[in-house]
């Protein structure tokens, strides 16, 4: 319950400071801040997903074969089969608690714009979760036999990717929120969903190895995370407030 | 005046009776031209000549995926009537029409697959439009799963409601990264008949196919309608007249 | 009428084909009817378990 306290005390202070309009920016960022300071209360719940990751990275080299040059051929799909696959690993819990102890209906009811506080939560989600992973991508694409060239290529795509993959699980987590253990349904929902992700992404990475320029499905993955960006939280707002009623 | 209809509609006894009277309208002019089809597509249109008889397929397959699209586009834009003007028949209408695309979907895939052994050797071909159909499957199977999930029908509704219009706004979108995807790997060449280079004689079974299909569709929406408005009212003495004692 | 159902030769996919498409069909008619039928007499025992009370 500290953590309402907190918000509220925060909300309080913006509500004083700026008794005109209480700016959702503000609100949204005190969501961001308090989120980021919880996660980091369970830290050892932040590196689950990396360690997922690496597991599954580390599974095709022992189920196909060790060498790295014949690795290098497969890389850009191990890399994203497995970015996505742990990016799907915590979305159940992104609305989850806020949901069970009844922040977001607060929220929904204090006539605060839902989709800002949403945007928050889910960029909170991308730079616990999507981040570290693109960061980890490169260490991965090595190990996987990539060359050292195609590292700033692999970084620059599993970061954007990872944005539209946070914003897509929002909305599948949004759709599942009363629904329990829906683990397996949240990814039947988003993994249709992020194909285009996976195909440019996947392309990306395939030019950055082979020495190409991959400036092209850049862009597509850019254009994939703005959209995502406009229409993915009015999509978990209406679905948020949906189940909340 | 035309809102007027509209409003109408939405009353569930009035639903229902043009439901039941509206069935035999379309399953009838159904039948015939299906039967009439089958007998311009199997025994009057000459073989082809690249595919010999193969070709044949197409007057199932073509068909089914025009269903499958169609249906989810309708299901989509009926959630969103639905979610938008609050209207329960419209959330029937969704209901009632996703099995219905759901299996077509799947009879699009097998005629697809049978279609491309004799084709290309191989019962599974990861061509863009087979691999569309397959996602598109997939998203139907969410859609499905996720009113499952719902003890309550109203918020069943609801969010699938939701993720139908994120759905049909991803279609297109997975559909060109699909497209663009397999022009990169260069897939083998395309198995459909061109449609301007169609002979009369092939078209217009073809055409009587995809009307056919429609109108079957039709029909078995009616009848899965009514009883998805049943379902949807609680209090319903109309319920007695229409069904009788 | 033997050229007819060999199809060219194309006979172990044309006929498949056309089978699982009107199976489908089959399913669906059948599906639907079953669930109306099941919707009344759930909506008629409703009815009168209400009466009742």
């Amino acid at each position: 319950m500290a953590e309402i306290n907190i918000l509220q005390a925060g909300l309080a202070r913006a509500d004083r400071d700026h008794p005109s309009a209480p700016s959702a920016f503000a609100v949204a960022r005190l969501m961001l801040e308090r989120d980021l300071r919880l996660a980091f209360r369970k830290a050892s719940q932040l590196v689950q997903p990396l360690a997922f990751f690496a597991m599954v990275t580390t599974l095709f080299p022992l189920a196909i074969t060790p060498e790295l040059t014949r690795l290098r051929h497969i890389a850009s799909g191990v890399l994203w089969a497995a970015a996505l696959l742990s990016s799907l690993l915590a979305l159940e819990f992104l609305f989850r608690d806020d949901a069970q102890d009844g922040t977001l209906e607060q929220y929904a009811l204090s006539g605060r714009a839902l989709t800002g506080l949403l945007s928050a939560k889910t960029a909170a989600h991308w730079l616990l979760t999507g981040l570290p992973l693109a960061l980890m991508a490169p260490v991965a694409a090595v190990a996987l036999g990539v060359p050292g060239r195609a590292l700033p290529g692999i970084l620059a795509s599993v970061t954007l990717g990872t944005v539209t993959l946070s914003l897509l699980g929002a909305v599948g987590a949004a759709l599942t929120l009363g629904v329990r253990r829906a683990g397996a349904l949240l990814s039947l929902l988003t993994l249709p969903l992020a194909i285009p992700v996976l195909i440019f992404g996947a392309h990306a990475t395939q030019l950055a190895i082979r020495g190409e320029a991959y400036g092209a499905p850049l862009t597509l993955l850019a254009a994939l995370a703005v959209f995502g960006m406009t229409l993915a939280p009015l999509a978990a707002a209406a679905a948020v407030r949906i189940n909340l009623e | 005046m035309a809102w007027t209809w509209f409003h109408r509609l939405a009353s569930p006894p009035y639903l229902y009776r043009t439901a039941r009277r509206l069935t035999p309208w379309f399953a009838w002019p159904a039948a015939l031209l299906i039967l009439a089809g089958l007998i311009g597509g199997l025994w009057l249109a000459p073989p082809d000549y690249q595919q010999g008889d193969a070709y044949r397929i197409m007057y199932v397959h073509a068909p089914s995926a025009w269903l499958s699209l169609m249906v989810y586009t309708i299901m989509a834009v009926a959630g969103g009537i639905g979610l938008i003007w609050r209207m329960k028949a419209a959330h029937a209408l969704a209901a009632a029409a996703a099995p219905i695309g759901a299996s077509f979907t799947l009879a699009t895939l097998v005629t697809g697959s049978l279609w491309g052994k004799p084709m290309w050797g191989t019962y599974w071909q990861w061509d863009p439009r087979l691999t569309s159909e397959l996602l598109l499957f997939f998203l139907y199977l969410g859609y499905m799963g996720l009113r499952a999930a719902f003890e309550d029908l109203q918020r069943a509704d609801r969010v699938s409601a939701v993720l139908a219009v994120v759905g049909v706004i991803n279609v297109p979108i997975i559909h060109y990264s699909v497209v663009w995807w397999n022009s990169l790997h260069q897939g083998p060449s395309v198995m459909y008949l061109g449609k301007p280079t169609m002979p009369p004689s092939m078209l217009v079974p073809l055409l009587m196919m995809f009307l056919g299909f429609t109108l079957f569709f039709a029909a078995v929406l009616m009848v899965r309608l009514r009883a998805e408005v049943l379902i949807r009212e609680r209090r319903a003495h109309w319920v007695e007249e229409e069904i009788g004692a | 009428m033997m050229r007819f159902l060999d199809m060219g030769g194309y006979y172990p996919w044309v006929w498949p084909s056309y089978a699982v498409t009107f199976v489908v069909m089959g399913l669906n008619v059948y599906w639907a009817k079953r669930l109306l039928t099941r919707a009344q007499r759930t909506a008629l025992r409703r009815l009168q378990m209400q009466e009742e009370s």
